[in-house]
């Protein structure tokens, strides 16, 4: 007690706005309070199985966590708000600057920030737990040892099939036929439980010209001759079509054309630290969509590993039990670590897929406890089985999507399904009662991965940043006006709002047209006559109409700096489109208007803004004080 | 440097008659004049003795004159305030459709200067104290400032335009803490605010209050802790509103003369301007008074007293009219009215006030009171 009222004494003395801030005690008692919620980060996925979901960056905002935090917030706050209104140096007329009426609102900023970040520490206190209980070199040793046993654990069977053979060579160069009505016949192709491959060598076609409708124009040549599309890629401007050129005779290199481990050419994790912001690839399906590659389909080879499959090949090849039983223990060993859930052991599991002859698949495992119980014949559990397992596979495929729209899945599935019925029931006959639950190991590893690199601080920041300004500017509003002010502030904005939300709907109701850029005019045109409103009549007018609109200027200029942005972001926008050809050359992409330039620089260059135009608004509001009633 | 060392020997001599506690208050403003703060600690430590030993009173006297020698020895430079403070010219200020109408008021004032500004309700005093203290405008008429340091601004001038109002807002937190807060927000030295704020409670007579909680204040004391705000504020200008009201007769009093005393401070007057109910008093140490009716002023100055003046008193009486104008027969009586409780008697110029007393006594009419209030802006009232 005495040492704070030492301080307060000294603060007093010395640093009178500090003092009557009480900034010294909030950013204490905030600092309390992150380190709690740097604790509670740290303790919050102490167990493994807390990490198996997909969701895991956004724990905090689904647990009760943020009622915690908001709580504290406003407790902080109110309690701030109540100790800092005892004074108010400014309302006393006691001589200030508009230097120091600024420090105090730049106070005030950085105390509301620092009352209601807690976010940020919680998730430093989260990836420092993450970076101590999985430390980058055991992660990595471990994905590993999991992309080593992860061929053998059976789960589907699309993965050995033969189209999947990447090792030797011709496999990973060559293009494999599946379709069963483009198999030619006449030339060498394989055929095993109905499901049959024709390897192809392939020629590639660049096309740049679009057509009317924006898509890339199809080559003349091939379209007259009639020759067979494998798959074709976007790449940037160009389109790559790749057309088959003439059948390969790979017998030599076919042991066997059953499902068999030696087709097995996908990696299963990839960890890459430090690479693209790994965020957006989770938010693969609708941030960043390459363009077209998603209608049409990549190189299938794409998804296989040669190296993978070449090392793979060599473990099958040496038929050591040993070394294969040492790949399973350990793989056991890291799942038990991480808590994924099985019933699988190494003795057991060796014995389902030892099969030294050509090493085929013979057994499958369920990828969750529960996908037994599925009545087998039933379409619907067929579907629904694929569904996952077409979408995992996909999922690891492709590397970077995690989630594919059930649509597409389903798609896929029908096209399985249909294609071969009896591949399928292959499968469900071999179906053991073993499971693991793989889907739960690529969350858990995808959220650690995550955690570690997701650069959380710049995707929310902006957030917290806005609540702390606009709470700043209210409370500074009410600490050189008064409450009466600002109340009426809130009725004017609230009349302003309605007006205009009234005027615009006239207009759209009955002149039709551009009710946007009707609506962004008349609100940039009576925002203007606010903010010049206190400017014009600051002398003459009553004291209570100026200072609502110097509130609602206080509180509303950056909204009106971005509604200018916003503006001419639309014409920028109209200008474009408004260009001849638009439609046909597909320019789009390098019309960026100057939000989308911007982008979330933005939200800095307001703040920026923001901050300047309250240090040279202070003289306006010093200004106001001083006018007489 | 004379006037202070005049005020000095007039402390003394207060101590020399016992007289310890106006002394000691007279003590303290000499000692505030200095500007020393070795002088400020020794007053403080001085307070802080007397108030643990109350009954000492010779020992508090020797050592009263033992800081009293410290304090004549200091150098205090007079504030020669020759130039008006605050010129007023011509204001007026109307309210609604003319319904009230304030002014035309001009005055002038220069530093030291005490104007009593009394009337009734409803006359304007605080219409015209919010005027002065550019709380309101006026309709026309101009307002001139003249301050040691010029204003930069507007808000700078309001901040050297110190008015109380009748009703002063609550004060919030520790009652010290408001003190300091004033000092560190006119930058004075971070080490002498302690100091400064502690002599100010000191010398309004707050020592054993200050760590009390605002609503545990009387009103009185509750207008001396705004009181020794504003003076720490170091005003040229102070408006004081009915700072009077809600206090007792003897508090009435000791305010006046800590007001006068403190305005008359020898390099650091104030022009101070208070409204008030209570006409003798405010007279008594007012340069000026002014008389506010139906927003019209009368001005009534000391000087004036020399002219020849009608005579007009003010008695209370059990005696009936009748006996009171048989008494006054004698004089040129010109006027006896009674307003239910007090009588007033004009004569005209001739007669004088013991004249009338002797009478009174001689036919032993029962007085209960009796005024001559010939000069005083009484008379308007009962006018």
């Amino acid at each position: 007690m005495n040492f704070i009222n030492k301080i307060n004494n000294y603060l007093i003395q010395r640093y009178p706005t500090i003092w009557n801030t009480r900034i010294v005690w909030m950013l204490a008692i905030s600092l309390l309070a992150h380190i709690l919620f740097y604790f509670i980060g740290f303790v919050s996925h102490s167990n493994p199985t807390s990490l198996q979901n997909s969701r895991v960056i956004d724990d905090y905002y689904n647990s009760g966590l943020i009622m915690v935090h908001i709580i504290i917030s406003m407790l902080l706050l109110v309690g701030w708000v109540v100790y800092m209104f005892k004074n108010n140096g400014f309302k006393n007329f006691y001589p200030t600057s508009n230097v120091k009426l600024f420090g105090q609102f730049v106070c005030y900023l950085v105390i509301v920030f620092a009352s209601i970040s807690f976010y940020f520490s919680y998730m430093f206190g989260f990836r420092t737990y993450v970076n101590v209980a999985y430390p980058n070199n055991e992660l990595a040793k471990n994905v590993d040892i999991i992309n080593k046993a992860y061929p053998f654990l059976s789960i589907g069977y699309q993965d050995y099939s033969l189209d999947k053979k990447a090792y030797p060579k011709p496999f990973y160069d060559l293009y494999c036929e599946t379709g069963s009505d483009l198999i030619d016949r006449s030339k060498k192709y394989f055929e095993t439980n109905g499901n049959e491959y024709q390897f192809y060598s392939l020629y590639k076609v660049a096309i740049t010209e679009r057509d009317d409708s924006g898509n890339f124009k199809y080559p003349a040549a091939e379209y007259k001759n009639g020759t067979d599309l494998a798959y074709k890629e976007v790449v940037k401007d160009t389109c790559m079509y790749y057309f088959k050129k003439e059948v390969v005779d790979l017998s030599a290199d076919i042991k066997t054309t059953n499902l068999s481990y030696y087709n097995f050419s996908r990696v299963f994790y990839k960890l890459d630290f430090d690479e693209v912001d790994f965020y957006d690839r989770y938010n693969y399906s609708y941030t960043s969509y390459p363009e077209e590659t998603a209608y049409y389909g990549t190189n299938p080879n794409a998804a296989k590993n040669y190296e993978f499959s070449k090392q793979l090949s060599g473990i099958l090849d040496r038929k050591n039990p040993e070394e294969i039983k040492k790949i399973l223990n350990d793989f056991l060993e890291v799942s038990k670590q991480y808590q994924i859930r099985t019933n699988l052991n190494a003795d057991e599991w060796f014995k389902l897929i030892y099969q030294p002859d050509n090493f085929e698949v013979k057994h499958f495992i369920l990828e969750n406890e529960n996908a037994y119980s599925y009545p087998i014949d039933s379409v619907a559990a067929t579907i629904d089985t694929l569904t996952t397992d077409v979408a995992s596979a996909a999922t690891a495929a492709h590397e970077q999507t995690v989630v594919e729209t059930v649509e597409a899945a389903a798609v896929a599935v029908a096209q399985v399904a249909g294609s071969n019925d009896k591949m399928y029931n292959y499968y469900q006959q071999r179906l053991t009662r073993n499971y693991y639950e793989v889907r739960n190991l690529s969350d858990f590893l995808r959220s650690v991965e995550l955690v570690k690199n997701v650069d959380f601080v710049s995707r929310n920041i902006h957030v917290y940043i806005w609540i702390a300004f606009f709470l700043s500017t209210l409370i500074f509003s009410f600490r050189v006006t008064n409450l009466r002010s600002v109340i009426f502030t809130g009725i004017t904005t609230g009349v302003l709002s309605l007006v205009i939300g009234l005027m615009v709907l006239v207009y759209s109701m009955g002149l039709g047209g551009s009710e946007e850029y009707f609506a962004a005019y008349l609100v940039l045109i009576i925002a203007t006559i606010i903010i010049l409103i206190p400017f014009l009549f600051m002398t003459s007018a009553s004291k209570l109409f100026t200072s609502i609109f110097m509130n609602i200027t206080i509180n509303g200029f950056v909204l009106y700096v971005l509604l200018i942005l916003g503006i001419i972001s639309m014409h920028q926008n109209d200008a474009c489109r408004a260009q001849p050809g638009y439609y046909d050359s597909y320019p789009s992409r390098t019309c960026t208007t100057i939000l989308e330039y911007l982008d979330m620089n933005t939200s800095y260059l307001l703040l920026a803004v923001g901050l300047i135009f309250m240090f040279i608004y202070t003289a306006v509001i010093k200004k106001w004080r001083a006018v007489p009633e | 440097m004379i006037k202070h060392k005049q005020r000095v020997q007039e402390v003394l001599h207060f101590f020399d008659n016992k007289d310890t506690f106006l002394g000691f208050r007279k003590l303290l403003d000499c000692a505030m004049d200095t500007q020393n703060m070795q002088i400020y600690r020794e007053a403080i430590d001085l307070t802080d003795w007397k108030e643990k030993n109350p009954e000492q009173t010779d020992a508090f006297i020797v050592k009263a004159k033992e800081l009293l020698q410290k304090i004549a020895s200091a150098d205090v430079p007079e504030n020669k305030a020759e130039e008006f403070v605050l010129k007023a010219d011509q204001i007026t200020k109307s309210y609604g459709s003319q319904k009230f109408s304030l002014g035309p008021i001009s005055l002038t004032l220069t530093k030291g200067q005490v104007f009593g500004l009394v009337g009734e309700n409803g006359n304007g005093k605080t219409t015209l104290l919010r005027i002065l203290a550019k709380e309101i405008a006026q309709i026309q008429g101009s307002l001139h400032y003249q301050f040691t340091n010029k204003t930069q601004s507007d808000y700078d001038l309001r901040t050297k335009l110190i008015y109380i109002p009748q009703r002063t807002d609550k004060w919030y937190g520790s009652l010290m803490d408001n003190l300091r807060f004033v000092l560190a927000n006119y930058g004075e030295k971070p080490e002498e605010i302690e100091t400064r704020v502690l002599l100010m409670v000191a010398r309004l007579g707050l020592w054993n209050y200050r760590h009390l909680k605002w609503s545990e204040l009387s009103s009185g004391y509750k207008m001396r802790f705004e009181l020794a705000r504003t003076l720490l504020r170091k005003p040229e200008i102070l408006l004081l509103d009915e700072p009077l009201a809600n206090l007792d007769v003897l508090a009435q009093q000791i305010i006046l003369e800590d007001l006068k005393a403190i305005a008359n401070s020898v390099n650091n007057p104030i022009a101070l301007i208070l409204s008030s109910q209570q006409l003798y008093e405010v007279e008594k140490i007012s340069d000026k008074v002014i008389f506010l009716k139906n927003g019209k002023y009368n001005e009534s100055t000391t000087e004036a007293v020399n002219e020849e003046k009608p005579l007009i008193i003010e008695m209370d009486s059990n005696a009936t009219r009748e006996e009171l104008l048989e008494v006054f027969a004698p004089f040129a009586l010109e006027k006896l009215t009674f307003n239910g409780g007090i009588y007033t008697v004009y004569f005209n110029t001739s007669t004088r006030f013991s004249e009338v007393i002797v009478a009174l006594g001689s036919a032993d009419i029962n007085l209960i009171y009796i005024r001559d209030i010939s000069a005083s802006t009484r008379r308007f009232f009962v006018n």
